[in-house]
């Protein structure tokens, strides 16, 4: 027999899941150590730079994942306490909220590349900070596209979750796929909630 | 149930409270401290999130190690990297063009 009983499959679930994020925190780890190095050589392109970045949107898209992830937390809570019906309600309204995140993201995306922000010829900062400036662009557009990458696999797991729970592949006995993507979907947001200051605030105010 | 969900509620709101918080103290003039005081707001936040959304308590105990590994690592990744790059001469494009102007 591969495990004791369902409690142990479903903790081992967990326990792979742990795993796997402590391999992504140092897969993000090292983008962050990237940008402290470069953040500390180019202090002033680097503030330039997050100077012309879209706080607004930044800030939304981090409240948007932030509520995705207690809506999605709200399901679990409700599976529980026997209510599958709300614990689909639970991933509808992460998928949505994740969705929109996206969404705000591509006409952040947008508005970038109208203003020249892209590293390269035609770079809209020039100067002595434009060497800085371009190499926070690089990270900014290396670490949302990373994070959008993983946002795009957590709205697809919801999305099977939902599946599985019209056609009743989860039910109030075997929650764990639930309890195993809501780890993943909250690793997300916490990324998310990292590089929020990073990219957006520090040095705004300079 | 709604006991949780009211814990959860509550700390939804504290958190969106948070981030006002960095956003408002983005724009004041704190120096060198911009940086120590985002980071902490914003670990404060991820600590609520690994223990309300992620259980991480009341996961079980190898979760914890797995957790903690992760972060030691990538702080030994960190400190050890930074000491690197803080304490020996930068080369940039326009250190390297200094050195050979240099006579």
């Amino acid at each position: 027999m591969q495990y004791a009983d369902r409690r142990h499959q479903a903790d081992t679930a967990v326990i792979g899941m742990w795993l796997f994020l402590a391999t992504e925190v140092l897969f993000f780890g090292a983008l962050l150590f990237t940008y402290m190095i470069y953040r500390g050589w180019y202090p002033e392109g680097f503030a330039l730079a997050i100077s012309r970045t879209e706080v607004t949107i930044g800030t939304v898209n981090t409240i948007l994942l932030l509520t995705s992830s207690f809506a999605f937390t709200a399901g679990l809570v409700a599976a529980e306490a026997g209510s599958l019906k709300g614990c689909a309600w639970g991933c509808i309204a992460a998928l949505v909220l994740g969705l929109g995140f996206m969404g705000l993201k591509a006409v952040e995306y947008a508005e970038d590349f109208q203003e020249h922000l892209v590293p390269g010829t035609g770079f809209a900062i020039d100067g002595p900070a434009r060497h800085g400036a371009e190499l926070f662009y690089i990270f900014y557009y290396t670490a949302t596209g990373i994070h959008l990458a993983h946002l795009t696999i957590g709205i697809g797991l919801v999305a099977w979750l939902l599946r599985g729970l019209k056609r009743g592949t989860i039910t109030q006995d075997h929650l764990t796929p639930v309890e195993v993507v809501g780890l993943y979907w909250s690793f997300v947001d916490i990324v998310w909630l990292v590089l929020y200051p990073l990219i957006y605030l520090v040095g705004r105010g300079a | 149930m709604r006991g949780a969900l009211q814990r959860l509620a509550l700390a939804w709101a504290a958190l969106v409270l948070a981030i006002g918080a960095s956003l408002g103290l983005a724009y004041l003039p704190l120096g060198a401290l911009h940086m120590p005081v985002a980071l902490l707001i914003a670990l404060a936040m991820a600590a609520t999130l690994a223990t309300l959304c992620m259980r991480l308590a009341k996961a079980p105990s190898l979760s914890m190690l797995f957790a903690i590994g992760g972060i030691a690592w990538f702080a030994v990744m960190l400190v050890l990297g930074e000491t690197d790059y803080r304490t020996r001469p930068v080369v940039t494009p326009e250190t390297t063009t200094r050195i050979g102007a240099a006579p």
